[in-house]
């Protein structure tokens, strides 16, 4: 078996870089960054999962068969990840009219007045 | 572990088998760090389940929280208990010589499980400890 040998250095520039990640992740947790919170987390965890791959697990070295064979793995990790988020999404839509505007966001706002439907003088919530 | 298969490819013997000691040591830390993790959730009653307590507003949401968090830093866990059995398996076959610069894959599979590990971490950590924490804690 014989592999593509890294210099050390390459082990430490590498390490050092993911240590710095780490600590870029937990100051920027201290920032409120709004709606970007989530990517840029994620964001920095996808870098530095690209540099595990890349140097650590030998991606970067090694045949194209097997770089297509990493690539076609996270694709549908991907595909795996999307679907369930469309659960998320989706969550409201058939609860009451106009729920949708409130799908996910309910556990922590008070939902927006919702339009009674016409001839009915429920209150809001009181579809669920 | 990186240097550790690094050591197995260029033949170093006893650089392969203290690198993997060092990787186990520093598993078996967060292990130990977990434990503690999870002894508090359960003097504060933050287990989901009919014993769940929680005096602030949102009680069943954190509920839905903490069971996604056991959930997958449990299975982290079993993991990192399973890579190192793994890898003390490898320590033990490098200590006797079984591995050379022509064959050294058991080595080179190891370190590919354990940095998968590595990956499930580095996404989990942000995700479950990190994220929006300033919107509540500040």
């Amino acid at each position: 078996m014989a592999g593509h040998i890294s210099p050390k250095s390459t082990h430490y520039v590498i390490f050092a870089a993911l240590m710095v990640g780490t600590a870029i992740t937990v100051a920027v947790a201290r920032v409120n960054l709004g709606a970007f919170n989530f990517p840029v987390a994620l964001g920095i965890a996808i870098t530095k999962a690209t540099l595990v791959v890349l140097f650590f697990m030998h991606a970067k070295y090694s045949s194209r068969l097997t770089k297509l064979l990493v690539g076609t793995a996270f694709f549908f990790l991907f595909i795996l990840l999307a679907l369930t988020m469309t659960d998320f999404l989706s969550r409201g839509m058939q609860t009451y009219p106009g729920g949708s505007a409130s799908a996910g966001y309910g556990v922590r706002t008070p939902r927006p007045p919702a339009r009674a439907p016409a001839g009915e003088a429920a209150p809001d919530g009181a579809a669920h | 572990m990186a240097l550790a298969v690094r050591g197995a490819q260029t033949g170093l013997r006893p650089a392969t088998v203290d690198w993997l000691l060092l990787t186990m040591l520093l598993g078996l830390t967060f292990l130990v760090i977990k434990y503690f993790e999870y002894a508090e959730k359960f003097e504060h009653h933050h287990v989901p389940g009919a014993n769940f307590i929680f005096a602030r507003p949102h009680g069943p949401q954190v509920q839905i929280y903490f069971s996604l968090y056991f959930l997958m830093t449990g299975l982290h866990a079993t993991h990192m208990v399973i890579g190192f059995g793994l890898l003390s398996v490898i320590a033990w076959m490098s200590q006797k010589g079984r591995f050379s610069p022509e064959w050294y894959t058991p080595v080179e599979m190891s370190g590919l499980y354990w940095h998968f590990v590595d990956i499930v971490w580095i996404f989990l950590f942000p995700l479950l400890y990190l994220v929006d924490r300033v919107r509540h804690v500040g």
